[in-house]
């Protein structure tokens, strides 16, 4: 086999080979990164539904399954008012009031109120059963703390409430459709 | 020496066609995994719409069991007399970001061919001696969802 002559030294890449290989890596870089802002872009747009593909309807479940077995409603402007019986109105309220005849004959009662306590906006539920006389400071649970604001409404003469995700998103349900 | 050189040329090219090729499968990914995140995003907006639209049509259809029968047959009734149809179009709820969604929400209400002349049926005091007056409360809601037109309808019987 013929040798290389001693002290040539192997030829390197051209200019144009080199601009080429730049440029293709720098093409298959790109899209790389244009593929993984796709999928952070595709994850937010799906989390952005979140709320109204899922939160929203089982809000409406549980509302519904709770006033559904109510006797009467009445809508407040805020929680206090509600755990007063005072002032009642019948359109822009935060807190309903519910009724529910026992089979004795006496009454639960409980409040569906949408509140905001230390900057954090909840929807939460307060239950004063017959007999006791006045309501607990804290919620007996917290129904959901994703709305960024919950109406109630019933100037329709129908029980409307409307709830509002933290993107603007919105969408109203009929609270006792039967 | 020329046979050396002919072998480092070809793995140079070689190695061109597999970048290139690799780019151009990468592209194909890109657009591939862009067409299925937009058919996903899709579905989002039409399971979203679809919920908005149940509700909005669930609301019509306890509006018309509780509105009073007065209201229903009054000369400014939600449900015009059929033939004529009352249209609006109403925001149905918002989209993330707070774009609203409309429909078009048509209203008419049919009165049982029972019911006496003076209620809009063909009824005799003999056929309906109780003067008994039945109406049906249709509302129609058409909404679009990309291309495609979708209408949902609710039926209700009021009877007095």
């Amino acid at each position: 086999m013929k040798r290389d002559r001693p002290g040539r030294r192997s030829r390197g890449f051209t200019v144009i080979e080199m601009t080429l290989a730049l440029a293709l890596g720098l093409g298959v870089a790109m899209t790389l990164i244009s593929l993984l802002q796709q999928q952070i872009g595709f994850s937010k747009a799906l989390m952005r539904f979140s709320f109204l593909r899922d939160e929203a309807p089982q809000i409406n479940t549980l509302l519904s399954t709770i006033i559904t077995k109510a006797d009467n409603y009445r809508i407040y402007p805020d929680v206090d008012k509600a755990k007063a019986a005072t002032e009642a109105v019948r359109s822009g309220g935060r807190a309903l009031r519910l009724r529910f005849r026992n089979p004795d004959g006496d009454f639960d009662t409980g409040i569906v109120a949408f509140e905001v306590a230390d900057g954090e906006k909840k929807l939460n539920y307060y239950l004063q059963p017959s007999g006791t006389g006045s309501w607990t400071d804290a919620p007996n649970w917290t129904i959901s703390s994703q709305p960024d604001l919950v109406d109630f409404d019933n100037s329709s003469g129908i029980l409307l409430i409307t709830m509002t995700g933290e993107n603007g998103d919105q969408i109203t349900y009929a609270g006792s459709p039967d | 020496m020329h046979l050396r050189k002919t072998t480092r040329s070809r793995q140079r090219a070689s190695a061109l066609i597999e970048i290139a090729v690799a780019y151009g499968t990468l592209v194909m990914v890109a657009l591939i995994t862009l067409k299925a995140s937009i058919n996903t995003s899709a579905s989002q907006v039409w399971t979203v719409k679809q919920s908005m639209t149940d509700a909005y049509i669930t609301r019509e259809s306890a509006l018309a069991s509780r509105i009073p029968f007065d209201d229903i047959t009054g000369d400014s009734s939600l449900w015009a007399l059929y033939p004529d149809v009352t249209t609006s179009t109403p925001v149905i709820g918002k989209l993330p970001g707070g774009t609203d969604v409309v429909g078009t929400l048509h209203r008419t209400r049919i009165p049982d061919s029972n019911n006496l002349v003076s209620k809009g049926g063909s009824g005799t005091l003999s056929t309906n001696p109780g003067s008994s007056e039945a109406w049906r409360l249709q509302s129609m809601l058409v909404y679009q969802v990309a291309d495609t037109k979708y209408v949902k309808t609710r039926t209700t019987l009021r009877i007095r």
